[in-house]
């Protein structure tokens, strides 16, 4: 199909090269992204979302459309804000599509399960999966507001940016998922302890 | 002002955000109700708590694989130029079914871990994604269009494996009608994976099954099943373990996904 005269594969030759040059450039541009945010995305994912599986196809997924309309992105002290939007809309999405499936972790062999004395609840599940399933109780841009605040350190400036909100709006979702996440975390504390 | 607005106040002053004039009204209303103090005590708690939410460090291959991926989503032209004519006639040829891989619901991934891929439906998601296969050494995504027949988001390249892929979607049901890929394993035989909308529901709506065991590499899990109030089935695996924590999988998927999950987590 790609087979004819001279003029034909000149101009293949020709197309080849320039694409060739595009390639180089755009995975310089790639690897440039990922070396400085590549950690940061993840880690913010992971928190997301609690899978490392899907914190992996998601940072990946952030990456490459940030790759695709980098050149709209005009001020370069946006990119960091601008990656957590990608990322955490990405991430807003993925929670909203997954069916509700939880589970505690399992260790390999029985004989690795942490330890419990008397009334202190095993650290895999006091707090991260506590956390975890207490977040998920909120909504996904309610749980995104509280992460970007307390676990991952953004001001309210910083985060209305990444949400693409005011700064007045970010107070009271703050406000909101506070009491929400406290209420549920409370509530799931207290069902463990009554299963125990 | 009542206790539930001061509670909107008490979460800007954890973050540090009050003015003069609102500080100084909640430390007036804190010094007043007790309940008060005990909400400033636990918002600051849970903030710390969430503080040590565990973050997780990328993968090694974590880079290699975005790397895969942006080479297989390159731009058209850069795709044909490096493209043999037998290439695409081999890609384009329907290929011959061996195997019957599995049956699966919406909005699910299911892993074979034998062979290192998985195939992930987003359910009630936009239909711009229908189906996504994750294959050894990258990811590749196909999409459907509104339109009811097979349309390919990307170039998918003959190393990846997949040689076929047909979607119907009915225009009112939030997934695929049908689905048929045909791909290649790493080391193993072609295999054809289906999926039809037409499967009958597997329990009448109201009842509710009766409890049953499970074993599941040695372990002896308790198995559950229950209709929800919207007509979904529910299905849950809970064991209690020699130290006495109970551990539940539950999930609307058959009992043989949350099966092959405990097998994943082992």
């Amino acid at each position: 199909m790609l087979n004819g005269g001279p003029g034909v594969n000149e101009a293949t030759a020709s197309l080849r090269a320039s694409a060739e040059l595009a390639r180089a450039h755009r995975l310089e541009e790639l690897s440039r992204l990922y070396e400085d945010f590549g950690d940061r995305i993840y880690a913010h994912v992971y928190r997301m979302l609690g899978n490392r599986q899907d914190a992996e196809d998601v940072t990946q997924e952030t990456f490459l459309r940030a790759l695709k309309s980098i050149e709209q992105l005009r001020q370069e002290d946006r990119l960091t804000s601008w990656l957590y939007s990608i990322a955490s809309n990405l991430c807003i999405d993925h929670i909203r599509r997954r069916r509700r499936l939880w589970w505690l972790p399992l260790p390999a062999r029985d004989g690795d399960l942490p330890e419990t004395a008397g009334s202190d609840l095993p650290a895999v599940v006091e707090n991260g999966d506590l956390v975890r399933r207490a977040l998920r109780t909120l909504s996904p841009k309610d749980a995104l507001c509280l992460v970007l605040r307390t676990a991952e350190g953004f001001s309210c400036t910083e985060i209305a940016a990444i949400m693409g909100c005011s700064e007045s709006a970010v107070w009271s979702r703050l406000a909101r998922a506070r009491a929400a996440f406290s209420e549920a975390y409370e509530r799931m504390a207290r069902d463990v302890e009554e299963t125990r | 002002m009542s206790c539930p607005a001061y509670h909107v106040l008490i979460s800007r002053y954890v973050d540090d955000a009050l003015d003069e004039g609102e500080r100084a009204d909640l430390l007036l209303h804190l010094g007043r109700c007790s309940s008060c103090r005990l909400t400033l005590a636990r918002y600051r708690r849970l903030d710390e708590r969430l503080r040590q939410l565990s973050a997780a460090e990328a993968p090694s291959d974590c880079r290699r694989v975005l790397f895969q991926r942006a080479e297989a989503e390159r731009p058209w032209f850069q795709a044909i130029a490096w493209l043999r004519p037998t290439t695409l006639a081999a890609t384009s040829a329907a290929l011959a079914v061996l195997l019957l891989a599995s049956l699966l619901l919406p909005a699910l991934s299911y892993r074979f871990p034998q062979q290192g891929i998985a195939i992930h439906f987003p359910g009630d998601a936009s239909r711009q994604e229908a189906v996504r296969l994750t294959l050894p050494g990258g990811t590749t995504r196909v999409a459907a269009a509104d339109n009811p027949e097979i349309t390919l988001a990307g170039y998918l390249p003959p190393a990846a494996g997949v040689e076929h892929v047909a979607l119907r979607w009915d225009e009112a049901a939030p997934s695929p009608a049908y689905v048929q890929i045909v791909f290649v394993a790493p080391h193993g035989p072609r295999v054809r994976f289906e999926r039809s909308a037409a499967d009958p529901p597997s329990a009448p709506i109201g009842d509710r099954m009766p409890d049953s065991v499970v074993l599941v590499h040695g372990q002896v899990w308790r198995y559950t099943r229950h209709i929800s109030a919207d007509g979904v089935e529910i299905v849950r695996l809970i064991r209690s373990t020699s130290s006495g924590d109970i551990i539940s999988l539950e999930g609307r998927v058959p009992l043989q996904e949350l099966v092959h999950l405990i097998e994943w987590l082992q």
